[in-house]
């Protein structure tokens, strides 16, 4: 009789084997077809097959398609649509209500958000932030001129910061705004003018070379370029019709030693703030300039500084034996001035 | 006569000395003489005088024996992303650093502090170890002058009053989470980084649900426990009114779920089956 309850145990265990082997195949082939047909990438700001939307990409789906005449759609983590932020302008907020005598239609709410417009570079990528993160981004006109809203925003204070890129993909400096967002209001902040970028042919010149300055900004506008030594300098040049300048300087003036270099735009009295600002060392030798490291501070080489970046760095902040990757001032710890390091050349 | 020259030289001085402008970090209150037993709120600012700057941290003291501390908004804050929310690190301490991706140029709340007084007594809210870093690409230090702020406790004029907060009936802002893998965070394994923001009251703390395993509090990044990533994860933000913003990841191999889900019920019912043949040979054994 033991070795009959042996038997069934061995049958008992072959059999529970058996079962494992064959979903464990089903599923393997279940796998491989999913590695097929699974395209879409939720969270890369694009609408893909099988995503209701992608943070700001809705395809062609408005209010209007979930039957509201009003308001804005925003997207869910998961990408499918939130359509509570759409309205109905016509529709009472408070209908029925038993026995009423005629009462009328209170105004249906304004979205909570914001309109932001300015000039940039011709046909540049435009991009914003909010708080930090990419909130939208659009192409300039060829006239330079963009605009473009946030909505579904709740009221209280925000900082925005707006930049662009140039031909070259070189950014050029944030423009930042703190700014109160009312409650059921759109604000509208315009006039925002973006810094040119701003490159040089060379970091290091011997007294007396001639270097060639240049970079991207509005179309045709007035550019000027200073020099900080111990006497600034003041060069005028134009941007052409793609917001393109360039302009050349002999550094005979110049004395031995470091020096910065920056430059501003101005159209119709409007006024950029400056660009960022470049290193000029005027000593023994010629040496090719080098756009500034940013890429150290992309810590997961995704080519953005943003969330992850801080996450990481925030990660080690303080503790003892960071990677030396994440140690972007290479002074074997992980304090506030890596992370201020990040913060400047922050791309959301 | 040394004392009369000295005293020409040091007024001529001070009227030729020109101001210096310095960032300041400094409080604001309605009052420096705040009731016994009331709310009372203190806001704490930032102003970079002129300058660009992207990062600061410091600490506040205050006497723990005089003020109870109630709660610390940052709400409204001009800082976006904190490498330590402000928090209490001991009685009377409060902790802060954090950075303004792209700079900040300006005069803006870093947060507000709400204490309850406690006893009739004059004293002073310090500031101590603070750091402003410039927007320069190289971190460094903007010099800072700390203002502190002295106030003195009053008994009442009325009955102490009763403070409800209704200001704040908003959940904290959508966000989605990023599912990633960190190598110099967690190896090969699947993290979740996240932050959002709650505009009135500020964000409380995050939870997190997966799978089978309890919800339990959570901060980013965080290491996720289901690393074949085949269940729902559910993160919820909970602002400091208690209001909640419920974000869902759908599992990336559901598949692994279903199968393992099928499996165990067949295994359910085998070993039941099994239990019942075991019992049933029992039986008959002892029978014979």
């Amino acid at each position: 009789m033991f070795s009959k309850t042996r038997i069934i145990i061995f049958l008992f265990l072959f059999f529970i084997t058996g079962i494992f082997f064959i979903f464990k195949y089903s599923r393997a082939e279940t796998s491989n077809l999913n590695a097929d047909i699974k395209i879409s990438v939720c969270g890369n700001f694009v609408m893909e097959g099988g995503e209701e939307c992608d943070n700001y990409d809705f395809g062609s789906q408005s209010c209007s398609t979930y039957g509201y005449s009003s308001g804005s759609l925003s997207c869910n983590a998961d990408c499918t649509i939130d359509a509570t932020g759409c309205y109905d302008e016509t529709t009472p907020t408070n209908p029925g209500g038993g026995g009423g005598g005629g009462g009328s239609t209170p105004p249906a709410s304004s979205p909570t958000g914001i309109n932001i417009s300015g000039r940039a570079f011709p046909l540049s990528q435009v991009t914003i932030l909010k708080d930090g993160q990419i909130a939208a981004s659009t192409i300039a006109g060829p006239d330079s001129l963009f605009s473009l809203s946030l909505t579904s925003l709740s009221a209280g204070y925000y900082n925005f910061a707006v930049y662009s890129e140039d031909e070259n993909n070189i950014k050029s400096a944030m423009f930042v705004f703190n700014i109160y967002i009312i409650s059921g209001a759109m604000t509208s902040v315009s006039g925002i003018f973006i810094a040119p970028t701003i490159s040089v042919d060379q970091s290091q010149v011997p007294q007396g070379e001639i270097i060639t300055i240049f970079g991207q900004s509005t179309k045709n506008a007035d550019i000027s370029i200073q020099i900080n030594s111990e006497e600034t300098h003041i060069i005028n040049a134009n941007s052409d019709s793609n917001g393109i300048y360039l302009s050349s300087f002999d550094t005979t003036p110049l004395e031995e030693g470091n020096h910065t270099i920056k430059s501003r735009a101005s159209l119709a009295n409007e006024y950029s703030p400056f660009s960022k600002s470049l290193g000029l060392l005027v000593g023994d030798e010629s040496l090719i300039y080098l756009e500034p490291n940013a890429q150290k501070s992309d810590i997961n080489n995704d080519g953005h500084i943003n969330l992850i970046d801080f996450s990481i760095v925030a990660y080690w902040y303080q503790r003892p034996n960071p990677p030396d990757n994440v140690d972007l001032n290479g002074d074997g710890q992980v304090n506030l001035i890596d992370l201020s390091i990040m913060a400047y050349y922050w791309t959301g | 006569m040394k004392l009369k020259l000295f005293t020409i030289f040091f007024l001529i001085t001070i009227c030729l000395a020109q101001p210096v402008a310095a960032a300041q970090l400094y409080f604001k209150s309605t009052t420096s003489e705040p009731a016994v037993s009331t709310n009372w709120q203190v806001s704490f600012w930032l102003d970079t005088a002129g300058e660009q700057i992207n990062a600061l941290e410091g600490t506040i003291s205050f006497p723990s024996q005089l003020l109870e501390l109630n709660n610390i908004n940052n709400g409204s804050s001009i800082i976006n992303f904190w490498l330590e929310d402000p928090y209490q690190i001991s009685p009377g301490q409060i902790k802060f650093s954090g950075i303004i991706p792209g700079g900040f140029n300006g005069q803006a709340q870093i947060f507000t502090i709400n204490f309850r007084p406690q006893n009739e007594a004059a004293d002073t809210i310090r500031l101590s170890e603070t750091k402003l870093l410039l927007n320069d690409g190289q971190g460094a230090e903007l010099p800072t002058t700390n203002l502190n702020f002295h106030f003195q406790i009053t008994q009442p004029q009325n009955p102490p009053e009763i403070v409800i907060d209704v200001s704040d009936q908003y959940p904290p802002e959508n966000f989605v989470p990023i599912l990633t893998k960190v190598p110099e965070i967690a190896g090969n394994k699947y993290l979740l980084i996240f932050s959002t923001q709650d505009k009135a009251s500020g964000i409380d703390y995050y939870e997190i649900k997966e799978s089978f395993w309890p919800a339990k509090k959570i901060q980013s990044p965080y290491i996720l426990k289901d690393q074949s990533l085949s269940s729902t994860i559910t993160i919820r933000a909970v602002d400091k009114a208690g209001n909640v913003r419920t974000v869902k990841i759908p599992p990336t191999n559901p598949s692994n779920f279903k199968f393992l889900l099928k499996f165990a019920i067949i295994l359910i019912i085998i070993i039941l089956i099994w239990f019942l043949a075991i019992k049933l040979l029992w039986k008959n054994k002892k029978q014979n």
